[in-house]
């Protein structure tokens, strides 16, 4: 078996054979005083070719290097001679040459050497992980492919410490998760900065095949160098790139079935209007619907005039379809490596299509990622890469979007009228015109958007260790990215006929006509914006004994135009130019020292004060490398780190020029003057400029501990981290409304200040076991809260009212006590003053204050933000003989989230608008179900009493979901390699397979009201397949 | 040396990217044709529209519950009743409103919005090049506006800090604290002095809306009237109220003040008759029609000073019935009907016994049953209808929609099955008293169901109001002499009403006066201000409500439907004198007391 594989590298292919043709001619090159010559491979222990390792006969200056195959050629001129085989992280290989004419070495990797060796990306670089003292956390890829998403950011959630996400909508095209790197720092702009092979660049469009290294850095230590830009911490993100080996392709494909889960429950016909005539009793009014009437909702006896229209069902399909499929290729020499890979991803919506159309109204997204990474060695010293992206999306919605139609299925009542009259058309009232959601879904045309990115990046780096002294190179990167979003939109009004019934005498159904038809009209919008980036760094590494010494510096600078601004503020280009520097000390490799700096600035703001100096210190002490610590042999490594430094944060709400004064005369009021009122122009203040406003600054300390231990088996990471941003931009809170600037002009000041501390750690274990049994064991776990410490509030009345000291977005509202039983009850209780009547089965609420009154004085601190505090994840993998097997669990706990609107608030917008879910239904209050109601009772109106902000409506959104789960089978290569593959596996998993939650109505990551488009649960079968 | 050559060409590109982008004053990018407030008065263009843009401040007060709160002030006051629930003259109704519960705070911070625009441009208009005759009447418009916007402050919240100049954003803001009342009311009248010296009386047909010496000589006249008012002028519940640093914010009675009211309103009346302004007659002189078109006929020469509104649905919408595709919504109380004198001016009901039921003045000719057999010889209703609709003064028809009453070519039915009736509205979709508004309603021009809307003023000041003003300060300070009957009496004239009785006391003149305010000034917003500085508010506003009995009656004739109904009560303490101010505004700045009581 062995000796077969060998000759299969031996002369293998068409490349091989051209060498082996050359051979004769070499050989006569060689001096006349060789013994034999041999021809060796080198290979590591799984019989993947070795390139670049050094063959040296000991004792002489004959040395070779291995070719892209592993192999080389030397003449021995003695077979006692002995050879030298070293390459980069394995143990050096001694032999004697012998005499054999081929031979194969087999080369052992060393693990504490490649542990040494083993790098991390940090800021504008990488660095070797040992001698890390920030705190970087990174995943692997293969981990984050399990979750069969489009949207990179909804595979993130507890993969790594230190990020909490949440999924408001599933979308096709827009289902990205929102991302917080150690929870929430500011009220202002809290979205991390991402970096795309060094550029920043949106994570939306990221393609998860294409991921080589995907890494976040959080604490000041890793984010200085970006200074103004670091603050809200930084993912950093590298596409793959070629390795040098003969062409290597790999296709993976799979295709999921979605199944929307959580959808609005919601009451039927009969239900609903014998609420309405439960809520108009309740306050005394006549019922709305006689008895036989009731019946006949619920008989379907006539389906146009009662009604029982299920609008989920009818326009939401059960299930829906998705696919995902990369294709890539891989290789190179040592002149030029590269890597490319074509994606396609099709993901379809939930909405039905009418057969009658020509066209389809469903929603459809369709991506195209195409991605090449070619590297070219100019020269021994030059390395030019080349990475160029595509990526294309297509949008196919219908004209009314789907946050429009889950909003049409809410306004629009069972009882409303049928999705469609007896002769088809959609049906309507003459008070929900046009609001028909079968016919918004299907009737009011379809819209296509297209976008389009195409980015390039060009680097060099250029070893100059021959040209001026070891140790130093120049690397430099240019980037241009486009982007393009432009659609056109066929909107439609569809006719609305309002069925009155049947004509007496003919039996002809009765209309009349609420809307005409109008024809499709056409309108066409588009964006478009580019960005230039462009970054010079000098790198220096020494080594003097045990000293190892590291520096670097860096300028940069970006430009950014939306070239398709609205306004002339927004028009001109966003810039921000900087320098960052890096020095790092490392002795006996135990004890780590670096600093980080930037001082960078951006045009944002006031001359002067454009620039900003952020450094950062920190150090490390690898305890597992001191001497003491030698016969401790359980322990594999083990760390201490600690960081403290300054970041900044530029993105202040999007608002620019703060420092200007500007006046609006394009959409300011006017008046009407004469007796004709004839139309003045006006024009209004619009900006008050402030002269000092600059960016947030935080400062950050982290204390991070690691350690490895049984050969490597368990690994554990735990950091402890605090944050004090201060400088937070907010609007003046203190200018009283005497002043008389308009809300919109309130100037704003750097002048907020916030907190927030938490911890994070991860465990990790892996075992294989002599069997090949392989299993592994991953957790990590966040904790992050917020604190604010100064938001320019005034002094409060009532002291616990102050936002300060609360997480920000700590929300606020009345506490309930439960309802009100009786009309005694109500005298008895405090007055409350929300509104004039308040009857048995509504909301009874807290005194707080105990000034005898409820008003808005009591409100308080109620539940947590919406963002969690805490995300976790854990999860394994077995595997033996080809079949793996993995679960993923992730969760979220400490957040609130607050149900609200006319469907869980019944005809809050009036009687018979709206439906209303089952859950309000069956917990309400009624005089019968008064001690297990969780809702009020059903009331004519809108109740202003009822329908506030308080803990009646809000519910903890903690949940634990089984994210993920994977079944792989990998064909043994004997069976594959007949069928000329490499390797094949074929894999089922599954997401958002079950949720553990308290809210239970909508999916628990949904946003403060009653969801939106729903999440999914998929069933995903895949194929991967790599080529050789 | 063919590798140097390559590295030095690639070391060359690197440099020169960088360095290209890298030029000096990479950042220095900044808008170019974007006006700060030096481009807006450094030409005469941009500052006039600064000036136009604060006239849409005015309130409009023609809304009387669009945005919540914009003008609650009808819906509060013994005039009528909302039928929508959801609006705030509901909360102040029922008492359940507080300092942290003002909706919008727009009472207290749109008018000092437009005093700091105003401000601004006195302050900057100075070094406008431009006609100095045209700036003299600019700043005459902004000083106007400058007391108008003061005035709907103190009416509301008594005395209010003066903001006589524009504030910088880094200001010392936690020194404001409320001017005493004199102090705002000397304010308000300085600014009017001065814009009466800058502006003109009259202005052409085109300015329209613009403020005129007329307009400020009224708002001085309604100003100083206010002041000399019981719930300002003496108010013994208001006398030990002090800021935080113990300065009375509220003066001892001085009988002085009512002369100076007297002073200004005759000044007012006799100057503005001069320029030609006059109570508006319509052709033909129907009492009726002369007391509807003025709210119709837009700027006619009984208009002081009033709001532009464009086309304007929402008043029409609000009190046009159901059945038109209105809204039901605006519904006159039954006291506000039985207030409106014979057509004879004898009073028909003289007040309540303590179940709601009227005490009927009999000599007056009232009936509350049956049914008139014969119609109005002028038309002003049809026969058939109740006798209490009957033979009354000729406002009453211009004014208010009855069940029975003729509207848009039809008879109005209110009746529980009726056209308007409460079993064909939606959820408050129905008249809750039997009654609608059709004071201010364009009956001819205006067609809801077509969407067929005409362009609206809303009168802030006219010459009735300057005549009333007028008579009410002299009675208090001279008693019931003949000027005092002259000015009420030629506005009862105008609407085909007999001159009061001679010989009245000066405390009965002061009951004419006030009944003729009510009825003259109804649902102009004017009646919640009036019985609070008459502090009168407990008697007209702690009460029960009265309407028809919209819940049953199948015809016109259903004696059923007239019978007296009890609606609902109010709520009236002390503290509701004046609005509580909003409490982040205290929060903010502490030394701004709250008002009393609160």
């Amino acid at each position: 078996m062995k000796t077969k594989k060998f000759k299969r590298y031996v002369i293998p292919a068409y490349l091989s054979r051209i060498w082996l043709l050359l051979l004769p001619i070499l050989l006569l090159s060689i001096t006349a005083s060789a013994q034999h010559v041999l021809t060796g491979l080198v290979v590591d222990e799984r019989d993947e070719p070795l390139a670049n390792a050094s063959v040296v006969i000991k004792g002489s200056e004959r040395s070779v290097l291995t070719d892209v195959d592993g192999k080389f050629i030397l003449e021995i001129t003695a077979p006692t001679d002995t050879l030298l085989i070293s390459y980069v992280g394995y143990y050096p290989l001694e032999v004697l040459t012998g005499t054999d004419r081929e031979r194969k070495f087999s080369m052992t990797i060393d693990e504490e050497q490649a542990k040494l060796d083993e790098v991390t990306v940090v800021g504008f670089g990488t660095q070797k992980k040992i001698s890390v003292t920030g705190a970087i956390s990174t995943v692997a890829v293969r981990e984050l492919a399990k979750t069969s998403t489009p949207s990179l950011s909804n595979a993130l959630g507890g993969r790594l410490p230190g990020i909490m996400t949440r999924q408001s909508s599933a979308e096709p095209g827009s289902d990205q998760a929102q991302i917080y790197i150690r929870g929430m720092g500011t009220w202002g702009n809290r979205a991390p900065m991402v970096l795309i092979d060094g550029v920043e660049r949106s994570l939306d469009n990221v393609n998860v095949q294409e991921i080589e290294t995907f890494s976040v850095l959080k604490d000041a230590s890793a984010t200085a160098v970006y200074g103004v830009r670091g603050a809200n911490g930084v993912i950093v993100i590298t596409t793959k790139k070629g390795v040098m080996g003969r062409p290597k392709v790999a296709f993976r494909s799979e295709s999921a079935l979605l199944q929307p889960i959580r959808l609005p429950n919601y009451i039927n016909a009969v239900e609903y209007a014998s609420l309405m005539n439960e809520g108009l009793e309740h306050v005394g009014q006549r019922p709305r619907w006689t008895d036989e009437q009731i019946g006949m909702f619920g008989n379907g006896s006539d389906p146009y005039l009662y009604p029982d229209v299920n609008w989920t069902e009818e326009i939401m399909r059960k299930h829906t379809y998705q696919t995902i499929n990369n294709l890539n290729v891989n290789g190179g020499s040592e002149i030029v490596r590269y890597y490319a890979n074509a994606g396609y991803t099709d993901q379809n919506g939930i909405w039905k299509n009418d057969p009658a159309n020509t066209y389809k109204t469903n929603v459809r997204m369709r991506r195209y990622n195409l991605r090449s990474n070619v590297d070219v060695n100019v020269s021994k010293d030059l390395v030019l890469e080349l990475g160029i992206a595509g990526i294309i999306q297509q949008g196919d919605f219908p004209a009314t979007g789907s946050d429009a139609l889950l909003d049409a299925i809410r306004v629009t009542p069972p009882i409303a009228y049928s999705a469609r009259n007896p002769d088809g058309s959609p049906g309507g009232t003459p008070t929900l015109i046009g609001n028909n959601p079968w016919g918004l879904a299907t009737q009011s045309g379809y819209s296509v958007h297209m976008h389009s990115n195409v980015q390039g990046t060009l680097s060099a780096k250029w070893d100059m260790s021959t040209f001026i002294t070891p140790g130093l190179s120049v690397s430099g990167r240019f980037s241009y990215d486009h982007h393009y979003s432009g659609g056109i939109n066929r909107h439609k009004s569809f006719e609305v006929k309002y069925y009155t019934g049947q004509d007496e005498e003919t039996g002809e159904p009765q209309y009349t006509v609420l809307r005409e038809e109008q024809p499709m009209n056409y309108w066409l919008w588009n964006n478009s914006n580019r960005a230039i980036y462009s970054e010079a760094i000098i790198n220096y590494e020494k080594s003097l004994g045990n000293h190892n010494l590291s520096g670097m510096i860096l300028y940069n600078q970006r430009d950014y135009i939306n070239i398709t601004a609205g306004t002339s503020i927004d028009g001109l280009p966003f810039r921000r130019q900087g320098i960052a520097a890096r020095a790092t000390y490392g002795y006996r490799n135990t004890y780590f020292a670096e600093f980080n700096m930037g001082y960078n600035g951006s045009e944002n703001f006031p001359k002067g004060q454009r620039f900003g100096f952020f450094p950062s210190i920190s150090g490390g002490w690898l305890i597992s490398n001191e001497p003491f610590m030698e016969n401790i042999n359980f322990v594999n490594s083990m760390k201490i780190r600690g960081s403290y430094g300054q970041v900044g944060n530029d993105q202040i709400g999007g608002r620019r020029f703060l420092y200007l004064t500007s006046m609006n005369a394009r959409t300011a009021q006017g008046y009407l003057f004469g007796d004709q009122q004839t139309f003045w122009p006006g024009i209004d203040e619009m900006q008050i400029g402030t002269n000092n406003v600059t960016w947030e600054v935080s400062t950050k300390s982290n204390v991070g501990f690691d350690v490895s231990f049984l050969s490597n088996m368990i690994t554990v990471q735990v950091d402890a981290f605090h944050e004090r941003r201060e400088g937070i931009l907010i609007q003046r809170r203190t200018i009283p409304n005497m002043a008389g600037f308009n809300p919109g002009s309130i100037p704003y000041g750097n002048i907020g200040i916030a907190t927030n501390r938490g911890i994070e750690g991860m465990l990790e274990l892996k075992h294989v076991n002599n069997g090949g049994f392989y299993y592994s064991f991953m957790g990590n776990f966040t904790f992050a809260r917020s604190k604010v410490e100064e938001n320019d509030e005034p002094i409060q009345r009532w002291a616990y009212q102050s936002a300060k000291g609360h997480p920000i977005d700590q929300p606020f509202g009345l506490v309930a006590l439960g309802f009100f039983e009786n009309d005694d009850e109500i005298a008895n209780s405090p007055k409350q003053m929300f509104q004039d009547l308040v009857r048995p089965g509504d909301i009874r609420y807290k005194d707080i204050n105990e000034d005898g009154v409820i008003d808005n004085f009591d409100a308080v601190a109620i539940g947590y933000p919406r963002t969690p505090e805490i995300m976790y994840g854990f999860g394994g993998t077995i595997a033996y003989k080809g079949v793996d097997m993995s679960l993923f669990f992730n969760g979220a706990g400490r957040t609130s989230l607050y149900l609200n609107g006319p469907s869980i608030m019944p005809f809050m917008k009036g009687q018979g608008s709206y439906n209303i879910l089952r859950e309000f239904y069956d917990h309400r209050w009624t005089p019968d179900n008064m001690d297990n109601a969780k809702y009020p009772a059903a009331t004519d109106d809108i109740n202003p009493n009822n329908y506030r902000f308080s803990t009646a409506y809000q519910r903890n959104a903690s949940y634990i979901r089984l994210r993920n789960a994977e079944v792989g089978y990998t064909f043994p290569t004997q069976i594959s390699h007949r069928i000329g593959i490499e390797q094949l596996r074929l894999f089922v998993n599954g997401m958002n397979l079950i949720t553990w939650d308290d809210v239970k109505v909508i999916d628990p990551e949904s946003n403060d009201g009653i969801g939106s488009y729903p999440l999914q649960r998929s069933i995903n079968f895949g194929i991967h397949v790599n080529f050789n | 040396m063919k590798k140097r050559y390559i590295k030095h060409i690639v070391l060359l590109i690197l440099v020169s990217a960088v360095s290209a982008s890298c030029e000096k004053g990479f950042l220095d990018k900044a808008p170019d044709e974007d006006l700060t407030i030096d481009d807006v008065f450094a030409e005469r263009q941009y500052a006039e529209r600064f000036l136009t843009a604060t006239y849409n401040y005015l309130p409009t007060e023609i809304d009387f519950a669009e945005i919540p709160g914009r003008n609650p002030f009808v819906g509060a006051s013994d005039d009528m009743e909302m039928s929508w629930l959801n609006r705030f003259s509901h909360r102040m109704n029922g008492g359940t409103w507080g300092p942290n519960d003002v909706p919008g705070n727009e009472h207290w911070s749109i008018p000092y919005q437009a005093i700091r625009r105003l401000n601004l441009f006195t302050e900057n208009i100075t070094h406008t090049p431009m006609d100095e005759q045209v700036k003299r009447t600019w700043v005459g418009e902004a000083e106007f506006l400058k007391g108008f916007f003061h005035f709907l402050l103190v009416r509301l919240y008594g005395p209010v800090p003066i903001v006589d100049h524009s504030f910088q954003p880094n200001d010392d803001f936690s020194l404001l604290k409320r001017n005493t009342l004199t102090e705002c009311i000397n304010y308000i009248a300085g600014r009017c002095d001065e814009a009466v010296e800058l502006l003109p009386m009259t202005v052409p047909a085109a300015s329209k809306g613009r403020a005129t010496a007329a307009a400020a000589l009224a708002l001085k006249s309604r100003a100083l009237l206010y002041a000399a008012s019981p719930l300002f002028n003496g108010n013994p519940d208001y006398a030990d109220f002090v800021d935080s640093e113990g300065t009375k914010l509220f003066p001892s009675y001085d009988g002085q003040l009512w002369q100076r009211a007297a002073d200004a309103a005759k000044a007012s009346i006799e100057r503005s008759e001069a320029a030609g302004y006059r109570l508006y007659r319509a052709a033909g002189n129907d009492p009726v029609q002369n007391y509807q078109q003025i709210f119709t006929e837009r700027h006619n020469q009984e208009i002081l000073f009033a709001r532009n509104l464009g086309v304007h649905s929402w008043q029409e919408m609000g009190g046009a019935p159901n059945s038109e595709g209105g809204w039901s919504g605006l519904c006159p109380l039954q006291r506000l009907v039985d207030a409106y004198e014979m057509a004879d001016g004898s009073t028909p009901i003289t007040g309540y016994e303590s179940n709601g039921q009227p005490i009927i003045n009999t000599v007056s000719g009232y009936q509350e049953t049956g049914y008139a057999n014969e119609a109005h010889p002028s038309g002003y209703y049809p026969a058939g209808i109740r006798n209490m609709y009957a033979n009354r003064e000729p406002r009453f028809y211009a004014t208010v929609n009855y069940n029975g009453a003729m509207w848009r070519g039809r008879q109005l039915e209110f009746w529980n099955s009726g056209a308007e009736g409460k079993s064909k509205g939606g959820t408050e979709l129905y008249s809750v008293t039997g009654y609608l508004l059709r004071k201010f309603m364009d009956e001819n021009n205006v067609n809801i169901r077509e969407g067929r809307f005409v362009l609206k003023t809303w009168v802030y000041f006219r010459l009735a109001e300057q005549y009333l003003n007028y008579a009410e300060a002299l009675n208090e300070t001279q008693g019931p002499v003949e000027a005092v009957y002259t000015h009420v009496n030629a506005v009862r004239d105008r609407s085909g009403l007999p001159g009061l009785p001679t010989g009245l006391s000066k405390e009965e003149m002061r009951e004419r006066i006030r009944h003729e305010r009510r009825i003259e000034l109804s649902f102009e917003t004017h009646r919640y201000f009036d019985t609070r500085r008459w502090l009168i508010a407990e008697k007209t506003n702690k009460i029960d409500l009265y309407g028809m009995n919209i819940h049953v009656g199948n015809s016109l004739k259903d004696d059923e439907f007239y019978q007296r109904t009890y609606l609902k009560s109010r709520v009236f303490e002390k503290k509701h004198y004046l609005w509580p101010i909003d409490q982040n505004t205290i929060n903010v700045s502490p030394l701004v007391v709250q008002n009393p009581f609160w």
